[in-house]
């Protein structure tokens, strides 16, 4: 599976950002901060 | 995980300081805790919940949970403040090693239980560290989606087994083994706040026509969230009504009046669903018969006519040909006959070798008359073994449509026969039965119909993304904001196949942990899987006799399982996935590394339902999980489980709970029979309170 290096790069991203707040009840960032990656990685 | 030590202050009945330490050893990593019962066993797998979890964490069956604080000890205090029950757990995760501590005061229990003090320190090369956001942070250690799983009162966790928890093992296992992770992620990158945000940028900056589009895709977007959530209201309602279903078929199972008939309808409609597969498979079959080779079948005319050529050619003499094209080519090249007259052109020797060119055949045509007459022969065979499948397998297919008509003629007697019996009891249940069933079939094709429309709106969804993505934008914004657009939907279907894979990847390996320890607690003649929806299944090979022959035939059954073995297939179950949570970082799937870790096994009384399991459970559990802390009475140690604990060498550290009090539990022992000498572990007393004692090996 060969994905762009961007689509690579965000879904590393994402997935940091859930594992920190993966057994939380509220994650209020989280959407937030997904966004500031998609602007971050997609210029 | 692994537990290091344990110190109760003042919590439930242990009065004053007591601690524990837990055997870290991994070749002896059993903790045995004895205690009879009313001892004190539930309260000390409590004081860890507590720790972790806090008031939430408490298990159902503990009574009074607003009274954490001794009795007597809250009773006799004369500063509020100043007394509290507190529980300080040490444990390493993952090559770090926390310190935690809860504390309820006096004052605040009276105010509010549920609020306590909790600190959490992480030691990192002879430095402590306060942990910020210490509930959360350990809520990432052991989510409480799993907890129920690691700690747990040994009777209760057959629930486990049941069908209308498969949702709980679904859920703990996508948490335990990373799946979780990737959900999450899908969901938060579609979700309004993300990619909602991005469409609505993108539309305020897009054309007229794009931006129909994306709210056309809005609007699909929230179908598909609404048939999602009606996909899960449809599958919780037929969870409840199967359960519910397990309910009146039990009690009609124990009613003396129902009871023979209910028995019997129940082998009826495990062959119905035996007979209902097969079915299923035979037709499949016939249908890959005629998809694949009963053009054979139809072929007769062609068959007949190609024969017809192939014979007239050979009447005619013309195959095999006597003489070759070839060779007459070769004489007409050379201009010499084979009897050594010259072939000039133009002259009549010439012109009548010619001629005979005209008759000949060649070898092409002679192979492919060949061939032919071949195939003609391999169509004519086809045909015969075709129709002769067919013919058995229509009759197969028959005889088992035959079967189930019989099977359902006797399930409407039986149900006429149940439903007309005088007691009005039985009566009623099998009007609520018959009345269940129509909302099972109901809530089925419900289920059918939404997952159609999910499946036309997602390719709507679909189609709508590539039609937004080729209308090219003017403006340099739009572009952009096209572009983030396109990468968070692409980000998320990349993570969706991901997850698929992943999905596919680690069901087998679980099955085969699960399957391998299933057998050699259970032994032969059953097996454990986990269907494609992670439902945890048994199942036994049914060998059915043939009619007229002795062949037989085996068929997969699932087993209706006792509590016993519902106990020890979520034991193992329990077990297996803590085993593979150990070493999920080795599995190579694609997320490899993302979680797993060691998990430790705290059971409370878990030989209760075995019987003949008790040694299977107390030999492999050990083997399969890093650490595990065992609490058991007398009554369930004693005999198989001793022996097999003691022949293992698995326990590294032992304690007893010596219970002071007016009364004891009917069924305890005053004295315990367990290290080299007895040992008194109950004190009659006004006060009650408990204690730990270490038993030295």
């Amino acid at each position: 599976m060969k994905a762009p290096e961007h689509i690579r790069e965000l879904i590393k991203a994402v997935l940091q950002e859930e594992r920190q707040v993966m057994h939380m009840r509220t994650r209020p960032d989280i959407h937030k901060n997904i966004l500031q990656h998609v602007k971050r990685l997609v210029p | 995980m692994i537990l290091e030590k344990l110190v109760l202050e003042n919590f439930r009945q242990f009065r004053g300081r007591q601690e524990i330490l837990f055997s870290t050893i991994k070749d002896r990593n059993v903790t045995l805790v004895h205690a009879e019962n009313g001892f004190g066993k539930t309260a000390m797998l409590n004081a860890l919940l507590w720790g972790f979890y806090g008031h939430e964490g408490l298990t159902e069956d503990l009574p009074k949970k607003e009274n954490i604080i001794h009795e007597g000890t809250a009773a006799r205090s004369r500063h509020a403040t100043s007394t509290s029950a507190k529980v300080t757990i040490w444990f390493s995760h993952d090559h770090e090693r926390y310190r935690l501590e809860r504390e309820l005061t006096l004052e605040q229990q009276k105010l509010d239980a549920k609020k306590t003090d909790l600190t959490l320190e992480l030691s990192m090369d002879g430095m402590v560290q306060p942990v910020q956001f210490a509930q959360k942070k350990i809520l990432t250690l052991m989510p409480t989606g799993i907890s129920e799983f690691l700690f747990f009162n040994g009777e209760g966790i057959e629930h486990l087994a049941r069908e209308e928890n498969s949702a709980k093992i679904t859920e703990a296992i996508r948490q335990m083994l990373g799946l979780k992770l990737l959900e999450t992620a899908i969901e938060d990158l579609r979700c309004h706040s993300v990619l909602g945000k991005l469409r609505t940028e993108l539309k305020e900056r897009a054309s007229l026509e794009k931006a129909a589009k994306i709210d056309e895709q809005s609007l699909v977007d929230e179908d598909i969230a609404d048939l999602n959530k009606r996909k899960e209201t449809n599958q919780k309602n037929i969870v409840a009504t199967d359960a519910e279903l397990g309910m009146v078929n039990a009690k009609l199972e124990l009613n003396r009046e129902a009871h023979h008939l209910q028995t019997r309808r129940e082998d009826l409609e495990k062959q119905q669903t035996a007979l209902n597969d097969r079915l299923g498979l035979v037709t499949k079959r016939l249908g890959q018969i005629i998809a694949e080779d009963s053009y054979a079948l139809f072929a007769d005319d062609l068959v007949k006519r190609g024969r017809e050529i192939v014979n007239k050619l050979r009447s005619e003499g013309k195959i095999p040909a006597r003489v070759l094209n070839t060779f007459l080519k070769e004489l007409l090249d050379s201009k010499t006959c084979i009897c050594k007259r010259h072939l000039v052109d133009g002259s009549s020797e010439r012109k009548a070798v010619e001629d005979l060119m005209t008759y000949a055949g060649d070898q092409q045509f002679n192979n492919a008359v060949g061939a032919l007459d071949n195939a003609l022969g391999r169509i004519e065979e086809g045909a015969e073994h075709t129709r002769k499948t067919l013919q058995e397998t229509n009759a197969e297919r028959i005889k088992i449509i035959d079967d189930l008509k019989v099977v359902r003629e006797e399930l409407a007697d039986i149900h006429q026969k149940i439903g007309g019996k005088a007691d009005e009891e039985v009566h009623k249940l099998e009007e609520t039965r018959e009345a269940l069933l129509l909302k099972q079939r109901e809530l089925v094709a419900e289920k059918a119909r939404i997952e159609l429309k999910l499946e036309e709106k997602t390719k709507r969804r679909d189609e709508l993304t590539k039609e937004i993505q080729d209308i090219t934008d003017s403006e340099a914004d739009a572009q952009k904001a096209q572009r983030r657009l396109t990468a968070v939907e692409d980000s998320a279907r990349l993570l969706e196949r991901i997850l698929e894979i992943e999905t596919a990847e680690l069901r087998p390996v679980l099955n085969k942990e699960i399957g391998e320890h299933f057998r050699k607690i259970i032994g032969v003649g059953y097996w454990a899987e986990l269907s494609d929806d992670f439902k945890l299944k048994i199942m036994k090979r049914l060998e059915v006799s043939e009619d007229e022959s002795d062949a037989s035939k085996s068929f997969d059954l699932e087993v209706a399982l006792s509590q016993g073995q519902r106990q020890v297939t979520s034991l193992v179950f329990i077990a297996s996935m803590v085993a593979l949570a150990r070493r999920r970082s080795e599995i190579p799937t694609i997320v490899k590394g993302l979680t797993g870790s060691e998990y430790p096994m705290v059971m409370d009384s878990p030989f209760g339902q075995l019987s003949q399991f008790r040694p299977g459970v107390a030999r492999w559990i050990p083997e399969l999980a890093p650490q595990v802390i065992i609490f058991v009475s007398s009554a369930q140690f004693e005999g198989s489980v001793a022996n097999e604990l003691k022949r293992s060498r698995r326990i590294g550290k032992r304690y007893f709970l010596t219970y002071h009090g007016p009364h004891i539990h009917a069924e305890a022992k005053r004295e315990l029979q367990i290290g080299k000498d007895p040992v008194t572990v109950y004190f009659e007393n006004k006060e009650e309170f408990t204690e730990i004692q270490e038993l030295e090996s």
